[in-house]
């Protein structure tokens, strides 16, 4: 007996593989007609996942060109469809299926390009959270200070690439970017201190302090492991530039 | 021990020093700005590549059977071209990609 599970289920399955024949029981003029039918269907699922990566990766869809996203689109919805009906959850992959990809090892910085949109699209989706502005730094004893701990903002992340992705990035928002070199390292920190999405790139200073921070050690740890790293390193200047750009959403004594 | 308490109070004093310009902490996009180095933030946008351009110009080819022998668009990725490393050189031609999908293609 037909049930509604294992009618959805059977519907489901050959939505996602057009090898397989369209579920029995489907109702149409004539039976090649319901088949036919069936299609639209498919295609749907299949060009909203299309659309959905598209919108997810605009900057990779224009390194790539066209026809290529589409055509590698099309291989990774097959292959990784997704797991849950969020459109904006779906593609963490992505970046890597297309650097795995034979004739893109050529530019190997593409899979830090689909991280950096990612997370743009992640942070976009994350928590209202409050940010916390230097002038809190004001308000507390130094010695307190030292031995308190950051909470990072909800929308706050930190990429560090090899290759120059924040550089890339932004010259693909203007129709005539400028050319990029590409061999430079770049720390890219996203963040959402109000409603608009912040692209910054950090020193690796800055990086390192961050990261740091973000490990849930005090601003006195933090600050002596990075003055080991370069002896040189200004803690006052990189707390007040990361607390500034909306990095983190609470301190903690 | 000495040295880690000179650690803190040299933390500490670069923290008083940042903090103690009163005008450093009034917004903080001022702050920000004057510590990185900013990228324009504008909307997404597709490949700006419309008819006659490179982009919609490689789309002669079906490429659902070989899909996997492609190189990516070559003037698309004009990012990584010519003054580059030999790593991101593309391919000698801008229509190199064309030509190199003739070459790996399958035998089959």
């Amino acid at each position: 007996m037909l049930t509604l599970d294992s009618f959805q289920h059977d519907a489901a399955l050959a939505l996602n593989d057009p090898t397989r024949q369209s579920p029995q029981n489907i109702a149409g003029r004539t039976i090649e007609g319901s088949s036919r039918r069936f299609n639209i269907y498919r295609n749907n699922r299949a060009g909203s996942l299309l659309e959905s990566l598209q919108g997810t990766y605009p900057v990779l869809h224009k390194l790539l060109g066209d026809d290529f996203f589409r055509t590698a689109a099309r291989q990774y919805i097959d292959e990784s469809p997704p797991s849950g009906p969020v459109l904006s959850e779906y593609g963490e992959r992505f970046g890597d299926f297309i650097q795995r990809l034979p004739g893109v090892s050529k530019y190997p910085y593409l899979n830090d390009v689909a991280k950096l949109e990612w997370q743009r699209l992640q942070s976009y989706h994350a928590a209202d959270d409050a940010v916390l502005f230097p002038a809190v730094l004001q308000t507390i004893e130094p010695s307190t200070l030292l031995a308190s701990r950051f909470t990072p903002h909800s929308a706050a992340h930190l990429i560090e690439s090899r290759w120059a992705i924040g550089s890339l990035w932004s010259s693909t928002q203007e129709p005539d970017g400028s050319q990029v070199n590409l061999s430079q390292a770049e720390n890219v920190l996203i963040t959402r201190p109000q409603f608009d999405l912040q692209l910054q790139l950090v020193s690796s200073d800055g990086a390192m302090f961050m990261r740091q921070l973000c490990n849930g050690v005090t601003i006195e740890q933090a600050a002596t492991h990075c003055l080991s790293v370069n002896a040189n390193f200004d803690t006052g200047t990189h707390l007040q530039g990361l607390m500034g750009m909306g990095a983190f959403s609470q301190i903690i004594h | 021990m000495a040295n880690s308490t000179t650690n803190a109070a040299l933390i500490a004093g670069s923290i008083a020093l940042a903090i103690s310009g009163a005008s450093t902490l009034q917004t903080a996009e001022a702050a920000a700005k004057e510590k990185c180095y900013g990228i324009s933030l504008a909307g997404q946008n597709d490949c700006a590549a419309g008819p006659g351009t490179t982009c919609a110009g490689t789309s002669t080819v079906d490429y659902q059977g070989n899909a996997w022998t492609l190189v990516p668009a070559g003037d698309c990725l004009k990012y990584g071209a010519e003054d580059q490393v030999a790593e991101f050189e593309l391919p000698e031609d801008r229509v190199g990609s064309l030509e190199q999908l003739d070459r790996d293609l399958p035998t089959s």
